[in-house]
């Protein structure tokens, strides 16, 4: 009798433990549902939407006329027809830059699933199909208002989904005289109510340096993410020591003007006896700084990791990361649900197992 | 005595897990869904992320022949034409899809729709029809386009129910839109009855010509209305009655009736009684889908109402603006 009471209390104890292991990880829609339909045109925003993301994600690259348009690269060759459209208005090494074209030009092209304007065959295989449907890039202000109207569409349904904006190449941006860059962004994002750490807004940025100018010189109280990479991996046109911004020391000062990092995931771990995570990891915690890793793509699971689900669970369980930018939101949210009804029934298991004890207890008494 | 409780409850777990795969009625999205304008591609994007069993297209025909996915046969409640070709309205003050061209189309925005020649949205509380965002006019090709390539992507059968509008109208025209449709899903090799395409239209007969003069084998669905308003020549009365379904059995699968054709309703949005259409529509095999179930828009409990419809009177579907709420309401009651 005693024998069932104690197997009893170590089932309770051992579900009530499992039951601690619940998150409240963010999923950010990574250019979109962009694993689905062709990035960041607004149907991929939508499709992302109504998947469930807590986030949607804006890259921002300045038009000719200092638009910002939501766009990824600092060319256009490779998400659109502008080959074709505007034969020749290339630059020397051959692409075609956003920043030699208008908002309207930009406007008229046919945007596609992503493509290697070399070969012309898409990125990713399985993808949204080449040239199918018809698709279109908006400007910064245009994805603001979509965001906004759909969060007033579904304000009855308790759905709020909030902006990730990140400021492409800052750098490249000063080349071309566009040292206001941030300024311009900034002045859009207050036109759309999104000023302070409250609201729902992350603004991310690979040029640390330029992070703390819009906190310090800019006064900015919007959450700041600073994004991470390996120097090896940084865009042509970036001067930032990331080999600092990773170490110890680096993170501790970028604390000082930042809510949180970006990384690849592949800088939170290391395979050692299994894995173990990173000393960027570790002082990220040590300064209460968020971690947003990019970018979880089901389509594209790489080793150690076999599935996405497996993939997913080191990150958010294990490491218990605060957000994560995905290709393929539904995936993500799927798997984070089901970990909450695993801990629900846990829940309701260990409630269950408490009342038979105390039954089982009087019953003996 | 605790392992065969703790048995029990880990059994009533399991069938619970069980009931929750038993299958519910189809939710279809109306004309995309409630959160952005009407039949863009970004609100049929949105239907096919909520998982909607089938999204619902409305076309008509262009000057040019093209088949364009609009609700109305004018495009001033959804568009800014009057602004972009102010004298092209016929001189009831509209302007009619048909006098235009698709790549003269192709130059509005749409919107939320409004009520014509006014500012003031249909839906308030949905997405904000003054918004600037450059919407487009779909075509219905780029609208099969978005579907089989979502269906690629993301590895999941999506469905169009297509309703072909005022067929009656268009051969007015010297057109068949029926026809022009047919040979353009053709076109994607969309013929057959397992293929994610359905076709419905107010119009009997023009149904009775796909099947018998077109031979199409698609799946194809009868909107059942009132005859006084006018929607098409169809008797509707005679295609309610038992004979009718009888008839329809021999050429459609299901009929997508007004709502109020299958219950009473009171002032109040209460229900009051159930009409017999659902029990004949299913003695004659015919699967039942009324319209349009709006959330935002019903004056009593919503959840009471589709709880009803499901249970009692027992429709093999629903035609929504929120298939979101739906398919939550459906998945929460097994």
């Amino acid at each position: 009798m005693y024998l069932y009471l104690y197997s009893f209390a170590i089932l309770i104890f051992i579900t009530g433990v499992e039951s601690m292991k619940s998150s409240s990880v963010v999923v950010i829609g990574h250019r979109g549902a962009s694993g689905y339909l062709p990035e960041h045109t607004l149907p991929a925003k939508a499709l992302a939407y109504g998947q469930g993301v807590d986030y949607l994600e804006q890259d921002v690259a300045l038009s000719k006329d200092n638009i910002p348009i939501v766009i990824h690269d600092i060319y256009l060759d490779e998400i659109s027809n502008v080959a074709t459209a505007f034969r020749g208005q290339n630059r020397s090494n051959g692409r075609y830059y956003v920043i030699d074209f208008t908002a309207a030009e930009i406007k008229t092209l046919r945007a596609s699933e992503r493509f290697n304007h070399e070969t012309g065959k898409p990125i990713f295989s399985g993808r949204f199909p080449l040239n199918q449907s018809t698709f279109h890039l908006v400007t910064l202000a245009e994805e603001l208002e979509f965001i906004a109207g759909l969060n007033k569409a579904n304000i009855d349904n308790n759905k709020q989904v909030g902006v990730y904006v990140e400021i492409k190449e800052p750098q490249f941006h000063q080349d071309e005289n566009r040292s206001n860059m941030s300024e311009i962004v900034l002045d859009i994002l207050k036109k759309y109510n999104y000023t302070k750490r409250t609201d729902n807004i992350y603004l991310q940025c690979f040029k640390i340096e330029e992070l703390r100018r819009i906190r310090v010189e800019l006064k900015s109280d919007l959450k700041l993410i600073g994004l991470l990479t390996d120097n090896k991996y940084r865009s042509e046109y970036s001067k930032t020591d990331f080999k600092y911004w990773t170490s110890s020391v680096g993170i501790e000062e970028m604390s000082q003007f930042v809510n949180g990092i970006g990384p690849h995931y592949k800088q939170l771990f290391q395979e050692n006896n299994g894995l173990q995570p990173t000393e960027l990891y570790t002082a990220a915690r040590k300064s209460n700084l968020l971690i947003h890793p990019y970018t979880f793509r089901s389509d594209d699971v790489q080793q150690p990791f076999t599935t996405f689900d497996n993939m997913l669970q080191y990150f958010i369980n294990e490491l218990k990361i605060d957000g994560l930018f995905t290709d393929q939101p539904d995936k993500a949210i799927k798997y984070i649900k089901s970990k909450q009804e695993q801990h629900n029934k846990g829940i309701k298991l260990e409630n269950f197992s408490f009342s038979i004890l105390i039954i089982s207890f009087l019953l003996t008494k | 005595m605790f392992v065969y409780m703790l048995n029990i409850h880990l059994i009533l777990i399991f069938i619970v897990n069980i009931c929750q795969g038993i299958e519910r009625p189809l939710v279809i999205g109306h004309r995309g869904s409630a959160y952005l304008p009407e039949l863009t591609l970004e609100s049929q994007s949105i239907a096919h992320a909520y998982q909607a069993d089938m999204v619902e297209i409305d076309v008509c025909l262009t000057r040019d022949n093209q088949l364009i996915v609009i609700h109305d046969l004018y495009l001033n409640a959804v568009s800014n034409v009057k602004d972009i070709y102010p004298n092209r309205s016929r001189s009831d003050g509209y302007h009619y899809v048909i006098d235009f061209d698709l790549n003269e189309l192709r130059n509005l925005t749409i919107h939320e729709r409004i009520i014509p020649f006014t500012n003031t949205q249909v839906y308030p509380a949905r997405f904000p029809s003054s918004s600037s965002i450059p919407f487009h006019l779909a075509t219905l090709n780029e609208t099969i386009e978005l579907l089989l390539g979502l269906s690629h992507s993301t590895n999941q059968q999506y469905q169009l129910l297509i309703e072909i509008k005022n067929p009656e109208y268009h051969s007015q025209y010297n057109t068949s839109i029926s026809s022009i449709l047919i040979s353009t899903l053709q076109a994607y090799n969309l013929t057959e009855s397992h293929h994610p395409i359905v076709i419905q239209t107010f119009h009997i007969e023009d149904l009775l010509y796909i099947r018998e003069n077109l031979n199409s084998r698609l799946r194809l669905i009868a909107l059942l209305t009132w005859n006084h308003l006018n929607e098409s020549s169809s008797n509707f009365d005679f295609y309610r009655s038992e004979e009718g379904l009888q008839k329809l059995e021999t050429f459609v699968q299901a009929i997508a009736p007004n709502m109020e054709l299958l219950v009473n309703f009171a002032e109040d949005g209460s229900i009051i009684n159930v009409t017999n259409l659902t029990v004949l529509a299913h003695k004659y095999n015919l699967a039942v889908y009324p319209w349009t179930f709006r959330h935002d828009t019903y004056k009593g409990n919503f959840e009471q109402l589709i709880d009803f419809f499901h249970r009692t009177v027992q429709v093999d579907g629903f035609i929504t603006s929120q298939p979101d709420i739906v398919i939550e309401l459906l998945e929460k009651k097994i």
